[in-house]
């Protein structure tokens, strides 16, 4: 009996220390911890999070992680790649049990910045001398909040517009210029006249519109208004010349092509006059012989050049064991030698303008069309700012499909922006609510 | 075991005498509960805990990232005002009314059917429950391809069938919920299995008895099939009604392939991933849950309490 007691209470004991013991474990047998708790002397390893969906990107990572191995022995990188629909919840997370990983990407998410989330890199450039002056401004933008620098990334990825010159010759139209943006009116007259349909050919393909038309269609210059700017006059009418050029085939439906993902292989293949997309698309279409120019996305008459950038922008997290090593990594994805291996790897365009004219990129494949898209991606400038923006303009989405089923911009427009303006104003009292840490 | 049951002193209800247990039985219930424990730890950890936490953080402004404040009942009083909570009780509400009897008429005609004597009826039977045993996802992907608008295999028979401009299905915002409902029924085999089981059990004496009283296939149905198959009408109408509160993956697979930003298929759960999970507001995301748990218990219990109307069991001793 004694001993079915004791065998019962030895069970109950080993199972409650393995419950302990499973609730109590880190989740990564790295060094990183939790806590800014100094300085590590001896060998380090760094956890760094990252998001991506395609392959050279992750060779990039890969390739640029053994660099920095071979120039900083003493630290090793543990690299973690999530799919990019996860990755925001990953980080909040990990933040939320302060198992943050040394080194991460702030994706878009300002909200970190501002909560104290991530380490104001500033002291380390200046320590290092390390001048950021001919970054990409559209890209540092996403990087900075009150004038403190939080990442840096590696290239200057953008939204730009490509069209076939071949295809404006024989539609007698002139080539577009690099500097000053259609208007959205002439963008739609272009692919009306590019348009064939007995050859198959489109004028034009753009995804939704909100994600490259400026913000400032949207909302008010503060970024506090959607009411009265979503539903004017101009923006309904961006919209509706929009919607109308699709219905009347000058642009496939969204249903027909996923811009995004699609629109750069039908320009490619010769099935479209213009495209609205990423400039990653630059290989693909000189792979194909596409005789092709590079300009700014269309904006409203009279509007100043708008062009999204993005890049893979990484910051040192609070909670890092490590910040020093953490900071050398970062920087050291933001130097000419990773952005010259990014060119290489990926053929991106590097981050800092000096080093794309340096490197050669313009002359690495059809030079007209890269010397335009170097200009193009040197008009970039910071945006109006949105918290949570896609989340807020949601509404869009569905507008823009509705249009194309018939619907006119007008209606569409009054009914979504109460939407987007409830949608604003909770985006804005969360944001207000974000303290930085004292 | 038969002796004891035999030794055993009748009961009487109301005069159950208590028996203090035996160590031996004391010490067999010791260890089962420790074998029980395991599981009891989990259901405390992983179920229990977890529904006071989300309770507890109702009440709280918790979102990841900021210091969390007591905000009393502000999460549940900011629920009317929100738009997307609207759309979503809206989308949810559509999708119950509109799925819910489909697919228990549709089930039920289909498992009539199915319950013929024909040839090669268990063929027929593995066809219709196929698609049942398929991962939403798969479904949800495929069915994105079938009702594309401008190239789907639907619209493009709609098209030769001579309708000139078909649906825009879940390009639409007003055809996205019934384009969800289609969907759904591909996979009714199952539903109708449930309907084929209740179907089978009907005993056969009852049906030669209203035939002898001179009904008719609909008398047949009427006064036999239905009343017989309300029990499992009522299990169909439940797990319905529960299926229909719960709807996630397709709606955020097709949502996905619609540019994963729409409000058309913001169902109450996809709703309320977002906010929690990539918005971060955990504490709202905790009110919107114990608004969806309150509502669907009540309707469940209103629909068990309407069932003694119109549910008739065989052996009701009741009447």
């Amino acid at each position: 009996m004694k001993r079915m007691k004791r065998s019962s209470g030895g069970a109950l004991m080993a199972i409650l220390a393995l419950v302990i013991a499973a609730c109590t474990s880190s989740p990564s047998g790295s060094s990183s911890g939790s806590g800014n708790s100094g300085q590590s002397t001896g060998p380090v390893t760094l956890t760094v999070w990252y998001y991506n969906e395609s392959g050279p990107d992750v060779n990039f990572m890969h390739a640029i992680i053994a660099a920095f191995e071979k120039k900083y022995p003493n630290t090793t990188i543990d690299l973690t790649v999530y799919p990019e629909n996860n990755y925001i919840t990953k980080i909040n997370t990990a933040f939320a049990v302060k198992s943050a990983p040394d080194v991460a990407n702030v994706y878009d998410q300002m909200e970190w910045l501002k909560a104290g989330k991530f380490l104001a890199l500033d002291s380390y450039l200046q320590q290092n001398n390390i001048d950021v002056s001919s970054f990409n401004q559209g890209v540092m933008s996403q990087c900075t909040l009150d004038s403190n620098v939080y990442c840096l990334g590696s290239y200057a990825g953008a939204v730009v517009m490509f069209y076939n010159r071949s295809m404006f010759r024989e539609a007698g139209i002139q080539d577009l210029s690099a500097t000053t943006p259609l208007s959205v009116s002439e963008y739609v007259q272009d692919a009306a006249r590019l348009t064939d349909k007995a050859k198959d050919v489109w004028g034009t393909a753009f995804g939704t519109p909100v994600t490259w038309l400026p913000f400032t269609t949207v909302v008010s210059s503060d970024g506090k208004t959607a009411t009265g700017v979503v539903d004017s006059p101009q923006t309904i009418l961006l919209y509706q010349q929009l919607a109308d050029a699709t219905r009347q085939g000058s642009a496939p439906t969204p249903s027909t092509m996923d811009a995004w993902n699609q629109g750069i292989d039908f320009f490619a293949q010769g099935k479209l006059g213009m495209v609205i997309g990423t400039l990653g698309g630059v290989n693909e279409i000189e792979h194909n012989h596409i005789s092709y120019g590079v300009a700014p996305t269309p904006v409203p008459a009279g509007s100043q050049p708008y062009i999204a950038t993005f890049s893979n922008t990484f910051g040192v997290t609070s909670e890092s064991a490590h910040p020093q090593q953490a900071e050398e990594f970062v920087a050291f994805l933001g130097s000419p030698e990773a952005q010259l291996l990014r060119e290489k790897m990926v053929g991106d365009i590097p981050i800092s303008g000096d080093v794309a004219q340096q490197s050669g990129w313009a002359s690495a494949g059809e030079a007209a069309g890269r010397q335009e898209a170097l200009q193009v991606v040197g008009l970039a400038h910071p945006s109006v700012y949105i918290p949570t923006v896609w989340d807020v303009v949601g509404p869009l989405f569905d507008g823009f499909n509705e249009m194309v089923g018939g619907q006119t911009a007008q209606s569409v427009l009054t009914k979504a922006a109460p939407q987007i303006q409830s949608n604003l104003d909770r985006a804005w009292t969360d944001w207000n609510q974000i303290q930085a840490p004292s | 075991m038969r002796g004891d049951l035999k030794a055993a002193p009748p009961v009487e209800p109301g005069h159950a005498r208590r028996v203090r247990p035996s160590r031996r039985r004391r010490k067999q219930d010791r260890v089962a509960y420790l074998f029980l424990l395991p599981w009891l730890m989990g259901l405390l950890f992983f179920v229990i805990g977890p529904i006071i936490l989300s309770f507890v953080l109702s009440l709280t402004n918790y979102n990841f990232i900021t210091t969390t404040e007591f905000v009393g009942a502000s999460n549940y009083k900011a629920l009317p005002a929100d738009f997307n909570f609207r759309n979503a009780v809206w989308i949810t509400f559509k999708y119950i009314l509109l799925s819910v009897p489909i697919y228990a008429v549709v089930g039920l005609g289909l498992a009539l059917l199915l319950n013929l004597r024909v040839r090669g009826m268990n063929l027929f039977r593995t066809i219709l429950f196929l698609p049942s045993v398929l991962s939403g996802v798969a479904v949800a992907i495929l069915w994105v391809t079938l009702l594309n608008p401008d190239f789907g295999a639907v619209n493009w028979l709609l098209r030769h069938l001579g309708l000139s401009n078909p649906p825009r299905w879940l390009a639409s915002p007003e055809w996205a919920v019934p384009s969800v409902v289609l969907i759904g029924l591909w996979s009714i085999g199952g539903g109708a299995i449930i309907y084929l089981a209740g179907l089978q059990n009907i005993p056969a004496h009852l049906y030669e008895a209203v035939s002898l009283d001179g009904a008719g296939y609909w008398g047949r149905f009427r006064y036999v099939t239905l009343p017989m198959l309300t029990p499992t009408l009522l299990f169909v109408i439940l797990t319905g009604l529960i299926d229909a509160f719960q709807v996630f993956d397709v709606a955020y697979v097709l949502q996905g392939a619609q540019g994963s930003l729409g409000a058309s298929l913001n169902f109450y759960l996809v709703n309320l991933y977002d906010e929690a999970f990539t918005n971060g507001r955990f504490g709202y995301g905790s009110a919107l849950a114990w608004v969806m748990i309150i509502v669907a218990a009540a309707a469940i219990l209103l629909l068990f309490k309407t069932s003694g109307r119109w549910v008739y069991y065989e052996y009701d001793p009741n009447r």
